[in-house]
């Protein structure tokens, strides 16, 4: 009996396919992350001074449509290598919590970047000035 | 629980690169790479443990079973426990199985999903540098999910978490329960 040519179902890449994971909820559009950027930018957020914010809306294969947030903060104190893990990551959780009020659902990831490492890390040229100016203004922002 | 020798010296080569007067942006890139790998290892192997016990016999198994584990269902399911602590909507079978995550198992999602977030972006995003004082707390994030862990034992949606981190996105969780 010569061998059927019935092309047989391949399960394994019916196995492989993931039945649950989150969609890309979209509807975020530049207004909205343009408030959100706004709505950190000039305050204090966990102690922390936001000095600029930038919100991006970006996409990855690995990680699909999300969020990339920038906060420029101060400087550590003089003595101190760098600002405490807790604080820092109470400061991200915050950050990613705000994007709520915007109904900004995508996934975010934030980093926090202090005003001495704004050019290393490659901010825009107007982004790092302002940063900059910010940080030299003695005022005392509103704590969101 | 006994940590695998790679664990450590994962985040010893974290140390190191932190430790050098001026690290150079590869060397930084590398050190969130590292941190990354310490904390998925050692998860994979609480999982893999959840398996097969705790009897150092099944080392081969553990081992075996390691190799089972993707980065994007370890991601996925941290953002499930994640969500379901922000009240995010959940098909109702994952909000049976991580009905009330313990605040450690919630830090814990987020650090490892933070850090593979990270771990993506150091990796592929080659236009921006990173800063040593961003790798050092992604570095010091890694250090506190490992012990965050060790507290999650015998805590039954911890359990759960730790048994969906193998292929829990490719379960039919839609239509279940």
């Amino acid at each position: 009996m010569p061998m059927s040519t019935t092309t047989s179902m391949n399960y394994s890449v019916i196995m492989t396919e993931p039945l649950y994971t989150p969609a890309p909820l979209g509807g975020t559009n530049d207004r909205m992350l343009a408030a959100y950027a706004d709505a950190l930018r000039g305050h204090v957020i966990e102690g922390f001074r936001i000095l600029e914010a930038v919100v991006r809306a970006d996409w990855m294969p690995q990680l699909g449509d999300y969020i990339r947030v920038f906060v420029v903060i101060d400087d550590p104190p003089e003595g101190t290598k760098s600002w405490p893990s807790p604080r820092v990551s109470a400061l991200h959780t915050a950050v990613r919590d705000a994007a709520m009020r915007f109904c900004i659902v995508e996934h975010i990831h934030v980093r926090s970047i202090s005003l001495r490492g704004v050019v290393r890390v490659g901010l825009p040229a107007d982004v790092i000035a302002r940063a900059r100016a910010a940080a030299e203004r003695p005022s005392a922002p509103t704590q969101t | 629980m006994t940590t695998p020798p790679i664990v450590e010296g994962l985040l010893d080569f974290a140390d190191d690169v932190l430790r050098a007067p001026a690290p150079k942006p590869a060397a930084l890139r590398r050190a969130v790479s590292a941190a990354y790998y310490a904390v998925f290892h050692q998860l994979v192997r609480s999982a893999a443990r959840q398996i097969f016990g705790d009897d150092p016999v099944h080392e081969v198994d553990w081992q075996v079973a390691s190799r089972w584990y993707s980065h994007h269902d370890v991601k996925v399911v941290s953002g499930w426990v994640v969500n379901q602590a922000g009240r995010r909507q959940l098909p109702q079978s994952l909000q049976l199985l991580l009905d009330t995550p313990s605040p450690e198992l919630i830090e814990l999602a987020g650090i490892v999903s933070e850090l593979q977030d990270s771990r993506i972006e150091a990796d592929y995003v080659a236009s921006e540098d990173l800063e040593a004082d961003e790798v050092g707390f992604l570095v010091c994030q890694a250090r506190r999910a490992l012990a965050l862990l060790t507290r999650l034992s015998g805590d039954r949606v911890s359990d759960n978490y730790l048994m969906l981190l193998l292929g829990g996105p490719r379960l039919p969780l839609r239509r279940a329960g």
